[in-house]
């Protein structure tokens, strides 16, 4: 289950020079995606298995309609009446920077702070899915999800995520109906 | 009020941002060169950096102790790179960035005697919604840094604090603050 979002933000812009209308599918995008999640994952104890390490990965699911749709209006980009039949998807090309920290933490249950409590992120990773546009043609890496994997260490409760995502790609419309 | 946060450490980047039809950026140089005295001009300004403060939980207590920051970068810097006015002209004018969009990014990036600490919330420091361009022409979104919500449990003490703010804006040549409707005939 995706981590609850407490406050986004996002900036579009054309990574190239706008292309003229004839050409707009083919416009290339930089998308930033930033914004704090609450999370909850606690080490297993004082005593715990694993020397008192939990791992757990986090799906982030970040707002991407709202930039899109900014960006075709503001830019004028010609495009499908958006809806069910046409809805606007970000296709990541081979480039993107993601990034992801823990953003807050404490010492669960007790009134101490334990100096063998620990915490840490391990890994952060762009999830893509596969599938086709409305007019049939393939889009193989739409952006699914930020995951996000973490580490907490006996009494430490990780409670905050952040991220800041840079991605580039192209704005693709998926019949979703 | 917010905490002001001294940076210790910052960069930026600063480069032409494509811009909707109709604000067309076309020279006498050819299409696609940048104008740098047309106002309408889009520009995608970067600003990182790092910085140092102070905030202290309550000892005495088991509760959160929350409080705002503020970090304000320096864009005069970028600005003055790429404007071809100057960093401030006649009569207190300075350059400023008026926003389009923004994606501000904040991380704790020192805390000592770690009991808890979260960082909750950023936004954009407000805005200043009076502010007049050297013409006369309203600016009302004019960067002013960012706020930034943080909390520490008993003994925690943040130290650091880190920034990675993304805006889309253009570039004005700052009047004198309006700080009062004009009065009325």
């Amino acid at each position: 289950m995706a981590l609850d979002i407490i406050g986004q933000n996002w900036l579009i812009v054309p990574a190239t020079p706008l292309l003229p209308a004839s050409e707009s599918s083919n416009q290339e995008w930089l998308l930033t995606l930033t914004g704090v999640c609450e999370a909850t994952l606690t080490g297993t104890g004082l005593e715990g298995a694993n020397n008192g390490w939990r791992t757990q990965s986090f799906p982030i699911v970040p707002d991407v309609q709202s930039p899109l749709k900014f960006a075709l209006n503001f830019y004028g980009i010609p495009h499908p009446v958006l809806g069910p039949g046409a809805l606007p998807v970000f296709n990541l090309g081979p480039d993107s920077a993601p990034f992801a920290t823990v953003s807050g933490e404490f010492n669960g249950g007790v009134d101490f702070a334990d100096p063998e409590s620990a915490f840490a992120p391990t890994s952060w990773e762009v999830g893509t899915a596969q599938s086709t546009d409305y007019q049939g043609n393939p889009a193989n890496q739409v952006f699914d999800e930020l995951s996000v994997t973490l580490n907490a260490r006996r009494l430490d409760s990780i409670n905050r995520v952040s991220y800041n995502l840079t991605l580039r790609g192209q704005i693709v419309f998926l019949n979703e109906s | 009020m917010a905490i002001p946060v001294n940076l210790t450490g910052q960069n930026w980047l600063i480069t032409p941002a494509a811009n909707p039809p109709g604000t067309a950026t076309v020279t006498a140089a050819g299409a696609g060169v940048v104008n740098r005295g047309n106002p309408d001009q889009l520009w995608l300004l970067v600003l990182t950096g790092v910085g140092t403060l102070e905030f202290a939980g309550n000892t005495g207590t088991n509760d959160w102790l929350s409080e705002t920051v503020r970090i304000v970068p320096d864009v005069l810097a970028p600005l003055a790179s790429v404007s071809s006015s100057p960093v401030l002209g006649l009569a207190g004018t300075q350059l400023a960035f008026n926003l389009v969009l923004w994606a501000p990014f904040a991380a704790i990036s020192g805390v000592a005697g770690n009991d808890g600490f979260a960082l909750s919330d950023w936004r954009p420091t407000p805005f200043i919604p009076t502010l007049l361009d050297s013409s006369g022409k309203s600016v009302p979104q004019v960067f002013q840094g960012i706020d930034v919500d943080l909390g520490v449990l008993r003994t925690s003490v943040i130290t650091g604090v880190s920034y990675n703010i993304t805006l889309l804006g253009r570039i004005v040549q700052l009047g004198k603050p309006v700080f009062a409707p004009p009065a009325s005939r």
